[in-house]
């Protein structure tokens, strides 16, 4: 058993077979043995929170013992493909608002849990997939701080890539 | 997470300093613009271009993003890997250069340059303009020490300078060193030299011959006489080539050493007035028409 405690100071204790789905965590157990490891801060302060750990560690609880991905980067490319067609399973894991899936994904970048990152990603992926420049920005709550010059240049810069 | 630990219970001071470093509240406003662009640029990699466009035009920051050159290479690797695969260096599927390798293209002649050719030859190939300044720099270098060598070994040479000296040297040095090679090569069986320099070593030797006989005529006291002789005197009818051929005719058997066979005479005749072999030809031309 392992006890794994988030940075809001709220312990988990899972089984070993679940908390080596993360690499991090796995890597660390295996580099300190039975000592503390405190992590690195990571963007000026750990984001472990106990919410989108619960969530990660059901992740990791559904996905138990299935081989890790392999860390080869040209394989994980060939793997990756470009479909972006969640499992079943996965894809109502997934459906929570928008930050609890940044924190999820910014969680899995963190831990290195490749096959969540990649859920992530891809669900974002398919968010933005189809919209126009006006209605990601009202998905992502982005400002447009373009002046009207730069706007018109970016505009005449991709008007090639547009639908005819 | 700060703190893992395995089938253990936590010291109390450990705890106490892994709480210390987790104080740090974190920000919960994550969206698209504030995840660090490594996933962002994650998230646009199951991206198309137009969609990616519509990105751009959303914000520039995304806009900087979208245009990232590494995310484009990947995405043309996973779109149209023909279009990467089929560069200079692409194989069919059965293994085979679709194009010219680099090789076959320096063979033809059509890539050449900056010493790339010395180079590919001797095994390496250079990539960047950085390992063009580093051969160059090579290739001085040992120009330099070359050059220092040869110096230093004509230093060591030439104790009195001066160009009497250098003459000398090449005198005593190099005019000896040709004059052994050919001789050593003479003596040498046919068979041990390249047919093809044969050709070359017999002239070579020729030109021996022909400077000795020179030096022996430029040393005889009777043919500068005869030029001062046809300076001074106007009316003399003789042309100085007339005097320099009977000066000839008489010296004619001392001009060549006495051992030589008779072919050697005539050899050297002919060496050196290569038009009496015409005059001769005629004259038995003449005779074979009696």
């Amino acid at each position: 058993m392992v006890l794994l405690v988030t940075s809001d100071n709220k312990n988990f204790v899972v089984d070993r077979e679940v908390a080596d789905r993360s690499v991090f965590v796995k890597n660390t157990l295996e580099a300190r043995g039975l000592s503390i490891a405190t992590p690195p801060m990571l963007n000026g302060g750990c984001f472990e929170l106990t919410s989108p750990f619960l969530q990660v560690l059901e992740y990791c609880q559904h996905h138990r013992g299935e081989p890790l991905p392999t860390t080869d980067d040209a394989n994980a490319d060939e793997n990756r493909k470009r479909t972006t067609d969640i499992g079943e399973w996965d894809r109502k894991f997934i459906t929570v608002d928008h930050e609890m899936l940044f924190e999820i994904i910014l969680a899995a970048n963190y831990l290195d849990i490749k096959p969540l990152l990649d859920v992530g990603c891809k669900t974002i992926g398919n968010m933005v997939k189809g919209k126009s420049p006006e209605e990601v920005r009202k998905l992502f709550d982005i400002v447009n701080d373009f002046t009207p010059e730069e706007e018109a240049q970016i505009k005449k810069e991709n008007e090639w890539a547009e639908d005819p | 997470m700060s703190v893992v630990i395995e089938n253990g219970t936590m010291n109390a001071s450990e705890l106490v300093s892994s709480q210390a470093s987790s104080s740090l509240i974190p920000p919960s406003d994550w969206d698209l613009l504030t995840i660090p662009p490594e996933i962002t640029l994650r998230i646009l990699a199951y991206l198309d271009i137009p969609d990616l466009a519509c990105l751009s035009c959303a914000c520039p920051q995304l806009a900087v993003l979208t245009s990232d050159p590494i995310l484009h290479r990947n995405r043309l690797r996973l779109t149209a890997p023909s279009r990467i695969a089929h560069s200079l260096f692409g194989t069919s599927p059965g293994g085979i250069l679709l194009r010219p390798s680099v090789g076959e293209l320096f063979q033809r002649g059509i890539m050449r340059g900056l010493g790339i050719e010395r180079q590919w030859r001797i095994g390496g190939y250079i990539y960047s303009p950085r390992m063009v300044l580093v051969l160059e720099n090579t290739l001085r270098i040992h120009r330099l020490r070359a050059k220092n060598l040869v110096s230093a070994v004509l230093r060591g040479r030439l104790q009195p300078s001066g160009p009497s000296a250098l003459v000398a040297s090449y005198s005593t040095t190099i005019r000896t060193d040709i004059h052994g090679v050919t001789e050593g090569l003479k003596k040498t069986k046919p068979g041990v030299v390249s047919r093809t320099l044969l050709p070359t070593i017999r002239s070579l030797g020729w030109c021996f011959k022909r400077d000795q006989v020179s030096r022996v005529v430029r040393g005889a006291s009777g043919i500068g006489a005869l030029f001062v002789k046809r300076g001074s005197a106007d009316g003399e009818t003789d042309s100085p080539h007339r005097s320099v051929a009977t000066w000839i005719e008489k010296q004619g058997p001392k001009l060549v050493p006495d051992s030589s066979p008779g072919l050697e005479v005539e050899r050297t005749r002919l060496a050196l007035c290569p038009d009496v072999g015409k005059i001769i030809r005629f004259y038995e031309g003449l005779s074979v028409d009696d």
